[in-house]
């Protein structure tokens, strides 16, 4: 294997160094898992220091990193200052990497389920005895039901495409990202408008609206620094949020919207753009189709009818409608990222698509961007094709426009617990956890225990791995070859980044990529992976000559993209070759053509809606058990409005039970006005089932317990803000 | 090693940009292996809803120009040293506890495993390196900016000479500490009325903002 | 009247023929579709191809649906139509549900990996 990219200090550094007598000063305690893992070097000898280039895995984000590694220990990992994405930055997540990295409750090597599921009694196999195994249960399940008897998820991580390869050549069609349980319908309605998913240029931006989105809490780099930026130059930012979150604390403005109702605003802002003629007329004319009927539609929204909505008062919609139309077209109504929150969130989304649209901001300064061209090659393969295969997915048809390469953990969730159309009794998960993301935790224990063989690959004992039959340990991003992957910044340009181990891998760990190639080389699919990591790279930058070098060199290859005008006369990649601010193709597939408001779902005297989102120090299910991050995060609360926590006897800090029609949890009670009274929170990565999760087993509660599983119309994505809840003081 | 003569180290934070990631807070943990629910630096904030911006306050150990933790030693285990800093000498600290309780801004912590005093020291192992200190380095927003006062070509000069700075002291006590924040950042009048014990002798003046 | 009936009545043929072979597996199968593409076209039509014979690169994204209808309708001009007269009507259709339904302008443009 290449060995990464090394920077030997120079004699002269290293006699520097040798002056502080701080340096390298470890206490017992805190570095007994280090001292398992690594031969120590004898005496008092200063300490080998090597830096190495990576990029950070904590959440999706991909910040690049430069580790400091003395004597084969990781001991931080700083942030890579060339890396234009994540502009020099790591956050607490990414600084907690190496208690990821050497995290005594890892995944040390293959286990194979003895009790029953969920009871967390295993026991250990070799390699060869795992992947055998594994290799068995999925020939003997294709021979049973078919290759689409297996489904495949895989989480958001660079040899998740191989996980996509394996399951094509394999023949199973029904493959899942995390993607239907986070972000599909922005990219459903951003596609169908405008042909391409588009990025937000934040950072030159003069007006930006964040409507249940949280940038300074769930960062996205660069958008969550640019934010900070283009806020000190001047730019507004109003923050629409049923919760007073970090972003609506920093923001201009704050609106505790309705939830559900954020449609209602946009369509008035729609009304008032066009009713007072303050869109871009030459824009609009020559780039959209449909504006005679948009111009019909939005009539029925005034702001005052919408203030009845969304309870934000129409004179503010006027005003911010203005206040948008006079900085467009550097003003921005910002996509967002996770959606999955209603049962419309597609259409949604549609009508923050169409407000950008007639802010004329597309492929300009300040407002949305294409994404820029990598470059990369994909080595392609000639997959087989199975004739007993059913001829689609297990969840097709079930949502009005399902993207056919994602579909719906939901939808097909449903069909793997009805056994209908056929029936699925195989999953392989890689690096990603529904039992606690995937709403409605109850249904996902139901799905599995339909199953012959569920296998989980990962880092860590998740919720997930603790119900598989085989769970295989996977190594942590700073131990592993990863294939180059294009990675688009918006204003920061695109990039090539990739990643060389920083240290060799612990245990018995073996990279998903490894796990793959050894089970299709036992179901004679081994020609599908023929090569190794270096050589797939190698073909991946075939045509990008100073790649290699600059990953080398800088620890990422940036692509200088154009940033503006890229759209230029080119047509939209749509129907009608224009931004669809009308869809014909909704229209046929039965969906509203344009946005057509629907209050959402009444609350009940005695219940709250219950929202979930992120904050800065967990990435859902996965972070949340990190000996450093649980330090500030060590468990989830539900926070609940004063007046209603008064009327129900509740105070801050007390125990209550959180309960929806599917089920319930209980957790500490945060009482705080910072959420609206109709409205209660939480978040994600706790309540584990997981034992093996020693530092938060026994503490929270968790979301997927209790959301039930709504899903958007459109795309099948999860709908995780439909349900209603009570909250009560847990009887002891 | 400095041939242009004495440095003055100080950092100079702009709270505005500051989100409340606590990137710095976990950055200096590892760099430093802080002891696990020790912190050496923090994020402060003004209430929340108020119909104010709210604002967000980095911080850390100030290595003050006038340090109480310094006078409430009684071994002189914490002195002013070298660059500005205020160091302690794990050699001659006995772990009493003084300076802990001395301090204004609850910068320092007995070591549970050393049994000594400690806080942060602008990471000075990294300046060795020639490294910024790490709460600085990763900071997202680079709402902490560090350098030597006493270089007026460094940033913090710069930000000296252009932007209206203030300090964060507590209202009995000024230590003249060394971290700035911009002036219209709102920071907050937090600091705490340090404890001396009985037994240490105070110079005259030390309370010298007392009524 | 008759007249208009009649127009009405193609519209709505062309319709439905519309409809139906966008739709993916409602006609032609488009999962087949991909692998006969990949077994039939991709080895002229691929980034790099050698050979006797060496097509333009071509993805389903590399064309909108009409234009892979168009394609479709005139393959006779092609100068590979030799290839195509080899394969079936069904396969035809697989391998028009598949370009078809992943076009530039289709709801799921993709690239033919």
């Amino acid at each position: 294997m290449q060995a990464n990219n090394q920077r030997p200090m120079s004699r002269r550094r290293f006699l520097k160094l040798s002056g502080a007598a701080a340096a390298g000063t470890a206490l017992a305690g805190q570095s007994q898992v280090l001292h398992a893992l690594v031969k120590k070097r004898g005496g008092l000898q200063e300490p080998q220091v090597q830096r190495r280039f990576s990029v950070c895995d904590m959440c999706f984000n991909k910040c690049g990193l430069i580790a400091r590694v003395e004597d084969g220990v990781v001991k931080m990992l700083n942030p890579n200052p060339k890396f234009p994405k994540s502009r020099g930055m790591l956050c607490a997540r990414g600084n907690a990497g190496t208690k990821q990295l050497y995290d005594p409750d890892r995944l040390k090597y293959p286990l194979l389920r003895k009790g029953a599921r969920g009871e967390g009694k295993w026991q250990r196999l070799s390699w060869d005895e795992a992947l055998d195994h594994a290799a068995e249960k999925l020939k003997a399940i294709g021979d049973q039901y078919t290759r689409c008897g297996v489904l495949f998820m895989a989480g958001s991580d660079l040899q998740s495409q191989f996980v996509h390869r394996f399951a094509e050549v394999y023949g199973s069609y029904n493959v899942l990202s995390h993607e239907s349980n986070c972000l599909l319908s922005r990219n459903r309605a951003f596609l169908d408008t405008f042909g391409i998913v588009p990025f937000p240029d934040v950072l030159n931006s003069k007006y930006v609206i964040m409507a249940g989105a949280n940038r300074f809490e769930a960062l996205v780099t660069p958008d969550s620094i640019d934010m900070v930026t283009a806020m000190k130059d001047g730019c507004k930012l109003v923050v629409l949020d049923p919760r007073f979150t970090k972003t609506a604390a920093l923001a201009h403005e704050w609106h505790p919207i309705k939830p559900g109702t954020d449609m209602a605003f946009f369509l008035a802002v729609a009304n008032v753009i066009v009713s007072e003629n303050l869109y871009d007329k030459n824009f609009v004319a020559r780039n959209t189709y449909g504006m005679e009927q948009l111009v019909q539609h939005v009539r029925q929204y005034p702001p005052e009818w919408a203030e009845q909505e969304c309870e934000i008062p129409a004179k503010d919609i006027r005003r911010i409608a203005r206040e948008l139309a006079v900085a467009a077209p550097a003003a921005i109504v910002y996509p967002g990222r996770r959606t999955s929150d209603y049962e419309n969130s597609s259409q949604i989304r549609r009508s923050f698509a169409i407000v950008n649209a007639l802010l004329g901001n597309w492929d300009r300064p300040g407002g949305l961007i294409l994404p820029g061209k990598v470059g990369l090659s994909s080595p392609g393969y000639d997959a087989p094709f199975y004739e007993d295969n059913p001829e689609e997915r297990v969840d097709f048809g079930k949502a009005l426009m399902m993207f056919p390469e994602e579909g719906s953990f939901k939808l097909s969730r449903d069909a793997v617990i009805a056994g209908k159309p056929y029936p699925v009794k195989g999953w392989f998960t890689y690096k990603t956890n529904p039992m606690q993301t995937g709403a409605n935790r109850g249904k996902t224990i139901e799905m599995i225990n339909e199953l012959d063989f569920m296998l989980t690959v990962d880092i860590q004992m998740s919720d997930t791995a603790w119900m598989a039959d085989l769970v295989l340990p996977a190594p942590s991003y700073l131990e592993r070859q990863d294939p180059a992957s294009g990675l688009q910044g918006g204003s920061a340009g695109a990039c090539v980044i990739t990643r060389d181990p920083v240290v060799p891998a612990l245990f018995e760990s073996k990279p998903v990529f490894w796990i793959l190639k050894e089970i299709a080389a036992r179901l004679d699919l081994g020609e599908y992976f023929d090569f190794t990591l270096g050589e797939f790279r190698k073909k991946q930058l075939q045509k990008l000559p100073a790649a290699a070098e600059a990953l080398r060199k800088d620890g990422v290859y940036s692509i200088n993209n154009k940033l503006y005008g890229v759209q230029g006369k080119k047509p939209f990649r749509t129907r009608s070759k224009k931004i669809e601010l009308y869809s014909e193709r909704y229209k046929k597939n039965g969906a509203d053509p344009m946005p057509v408001y629907r209050p959402p779902r009444t609350v009940p005297e005695d219940r709250f809606r219950i929202v979930v989102g992120r904050n800065a120090y967990i990435t859902q299910g996965s972070s949340t058990n990190n000996s450093l991050l649980c330090q500030i995060f060590p468990e989830n609360s539900v926070w609940i409005h004063p007046e209603p926590a008064e009327t129900l006897g509740i105070r801050e800090g007390d125990e209550v039970e959180v309960a929806s029609p599917v089920g319930k949890g209980r957790l500490k009670a945060h009482v705080t006005e910072e959420t609206r009274k109709d409205t209660v929170y939480m978040a994600s990565g706790f309540g584990v089932l997981s034992k093996a999760l020693k530092n938060i087993y026994g503490k929270g509660a968790c979301i997927a317990d209790i959301l039930e599983d709504y899903d958007d119309e459109i795309t099948g994505n999860m709908a995780m803000h439909e349900t209603m809840v009570t909250v009560s003081l847990a009887q002891s | 090693m400095n041939q242009t003569g004495k440095k003055k180290y100080a950092m100079v934070i702009d709270t505005s940009k500051c989100y409340d990631c606590k990137a710095c807070m976990i950055a200096c943990k590892v760099e430093n292996n802080v002891p696990n629910d020790f912190w050496r630096n923090w994020v402060k904030h003004t209430g929340r809803i108020s119909g104010m911006r709210t604002q967000f306050q980095p911080g850390g150990c100030m290595q003050c120009d006038a340090p109480s933790c310094v006078e409430a030693c009684p071994v002189g285990a914490t002195y002013k040293g070298k660059d500005g800093l205020v160091e302690i000498n794990p050699s001659r600290c006995i772990g009493c506890g003084n300076c802990v309780t001395a301090c204004p801004y609850d910068a320092r912590y007995l070591d549970p495993l050393k049994h000594i005093a400690d806080k942060c020291d602008f990471c000075w192992h990294r300046l060795l390196r020639g490294e910024e200190p790490a709460c600085v380095a990763t900071c997202p927003t680079k709402a902490r900016v560090f350098g030597d006062l006493n270089d007026p070509r460094s940033r913090v000069s710069e930000l000296a000479e252009r932007e209206k700075l203030v300090r964060v002291v507590c209202p009995s006590i000024n230590t003249e500490p060394n971290i700035y924040y911009f002036a219209g950042t709102e920071p907050l009048n937090w600091p705490v009325v340090p404890t001396l014990p009985g037994n240490v002798h105070m110079p005259p003046g030390f309370w010298k903002y007392s009524g | 009247m008759i007249q208009r009936i009649s127009a009405v009545l193609i519209a709505t043929v062309f319709l439905l023929v519309t409809i139906g072979l966008a739709g993916a597996g409602s006609n032609g199968n488009s999962r087949k579709g991909k692998y006969l593409y990949r077994k039939t076209c991709r080895a002229c039509h691929k980034e790099g191809a050698t050979g006797d014979r060496v097509g333009k690169p071509l993805s389903p994204i590399s064309k909108t649906q009409a234009d892979w209808q168009k394609v479709f309708d005139e393959h006779k001009n092609l100068p590979c139509n030799d290839q195509w007269e080899k394969l079936s009507e069904k396969d035809l259709k697989d391998i028009y549900a598949y370009l078809y339904g992943h076009a530039f302008d289709s709801p799921s443009p993709a690239k033919c990996k």
